[in-house]
């Protein structure tokens, strides 16, 4: 047992050593091109100067503000957006007809990017907390209504047949089986539209908003603040990071759950 | 006669090809009968199986149960299946408490309690709030058990059930529905391959061949309750049966390889 506990701290170690030589070499490169390659400093910061800059906004709380507000619109377009597309992807993926039907439409919306829909977005919504919202919304739906349809579709036969079996009725049916026999394949349909999600948030927030981490973007652009741009850029990263290994973790659960682990 | 199966014919179409899985099949079942369906595999046992339980009628002829034609499934007859059919969502107690669900007579504490009793006669009551995939192959096929004997059914459906287990877990389960079946007197239709299983099991074998899927013979197994697989009868009955198979063999060996 302890064996094992210290064969997997070696492994932590070791994974945690590369992540940090990999950071470093990044840091060091930028820094001496910075400092070495005759580059004006408004059009590349050092890293010690997005640093600092880092702890200008953190410590004015500008920099709490944008990601409170970015985080909200996330919160509510990825949820309506999921919610939405796994209800309908469960509906659609069960009745076969309702899929083909709306598959094709499906087909030719999916590849437009959500920005492409932006005018239209603020002409309808206005600026402010919408427009992140709807790009969110657009970006995740595609992704989660697809994986929910084909999660649906691939069920093992066997656990329609004990449904039968046991008298289990038509709408029992979607809860008791259908969503979740479909669930793994779902989470994993939700992981991939996270991270476009959150790609297209600050997309959003650039062109529809006031506040957030993508206006300050374009904030820090208007007022010549390089440095603020690349430190608003680290926090996008890592905030991404973040959720991309929360989910990540909740799909591994499940997956051990529904004994489809890999390894 | 409880069950009986008369003139089952069944046809598919496979790769634009009509193909015969059950041919003019005839078969009375008594109540409270243990009846083992042998034959390679394409004979149509499961076919059979699967028309008598209700999951896919036949193409023609009639199947029924009690005097009534079975068209679907009924909660009243459990089929177990050779990869077990357990939810992996629910924990093993609330897989073998899906039987009881659709049942509205029947509430909530005494549904707990139902499932409670059946895994402790499978022996599996400790691991009620384990999942499916922490239990070994024999021990996910017990909780099958539970869960069809929690229904209370009239009839259990087995389509080679230990067909997936290792040969020691497979005679004690073996001896496990057995048992069950002396005690509940439960009507069983078991499909398997294995011609020992099928002495070992059964209180009549009904020999199948394939191309197409037909009843050969059906054999009486006149062991008594209690069954030694090295007594001179059970062997004299296995060869038997394997002669059967061996009379004409005017279809080609499957090799799985």
């Amino acid at each position: 047992m302890s064996d094992k506990i210290l064969r997997l701290l070696a492994r932590n170690a070791r994974a945690a050593g590369y992540a940090a030589a990999s950071f470093l070499i990044l840091l060091t490169v930028w820094e001496l091109a910075a400092r070495f390659g005759g580059v004006s400093p408004a059009l590349l910061p050092a890293p010690s100067a997005a640093a600092s800059a880092l702890a200008e906004i953190a410590s004015d709380g500008t920099l709490a503000d944008h990601i409170a507000s970015s985080l909200y619109r996330f919160a509510v377009g990825f949820s309506v957006s999921v919610l939405l597309a796994v209800i309908l992807g469960v509906v659609f993926g069960w009745y076969n007809p309702l899929f083909r039907l709306a598959n094709p439409v499906v087909q030719l919306l999916r590849p437009i990017s959500p920005i492409a829909w932006m005018p239209f977005i603020v002409l309808m919504f206005g600026i402010g907390d919408m427009p992140a919202i709807v790009t969110i919304f657009i970006a995740a739906v595609f992704p989660v209504f697809l994986s929910a349809v084909a999660g649906v579709r691939s069920i093992p036969e066997i656990y329609l047949k004990v449904a039968r079996n046991f008298g289990v009725g038509p709408v029992e049916i979607f809860w008791k089986i259908i969503f979740p026999a479909s669930f793994p394949q779902i989470m994993s349909g939700i992981h991939l539209a996270l991270g476009s999600a959150w790609v297209f948030l600050v997309c959003g927030e650039m062109i529809g908003a006031q506040s957030g981490l993508g206006y300050l973007i374009i904030d820090a652009r208007n007022n010549l603040r390089s440095d603020i741009l690349v430190a608003d850029i680290a926090v996008i990263g890592l905030i991404g990071f973040v959720l991309d290994s929360l989910i990540r973790y909740a799909e591994g659960r499940i997956l051990k759950r529904w004994g489809l682990e890999k390894e | 006669m409880y069950i009986s199966v008369k003139d089952v014919n069944k046809k598919f179409t496979q790769k634009g090809k009509l193909f015969t899985a059950l041919e003019n099949v005839n078969l009375e079942i008594e109540r409270g009968e243990f009846i083992c369906l042998l034959g390679p595999s394409g004979c149509g046992k499961s076919t059979l199986l699967n028309a008598i339980a209700g999951f896919d009628p036949p193409t023609s002829g009639t199947v029924t149960i009690d005097g009534r034609e079975v068209r679907k499934p009924s909660s009243r007859n459990v089929t177990i299946f050779q990869n077990y059919g357990l939810l992996p969502w629910r924990s093993v107690m609330r897989n073998v408490e899906l039987a009881l669900e659709a049942r509205r007579d029947i509430s909530k504490s005494r549904r707990a309690e139902i499932a409670r009793k059946n895994l402790e006669l499978v022996g599996l009551e400790k691991f009620a709030d384990a999942g499916p995939h922490q239990l070994s192959g024999g021990m996910q096929q017990r909780v099958a058990i539970a869960r069809a004997l929690a229904a209370d059914p009239e009839i259990i459906f087995m389509d080679e059930p230990f067909g997936a287990l290792d040969a020691i877990t497979r005679m004690k389960l073996q001896d496990d529905i057995r048992s069950i079946q002396t005690e509940n007197r439960k009507t069983i239709i078991f499909v398997t391959h294995d011609i020992e299983e099928a002495v070992y099991l059964a209180d009549r074998v009904v020999v199948m061949t394939p191309n197409p899927g037909k009843v050969k013979s059906v054999i009486r197994i006149e062991l008594g309750p209690s069954r030694d697989r090295a007594s001179e009868d059970f062997f004299r009955l296995r060869e038997k049966i394997f002669q059967i198979f061996c009379q004409k063999q005017d279809y080609q060996i499957e090799y799985a390889i």
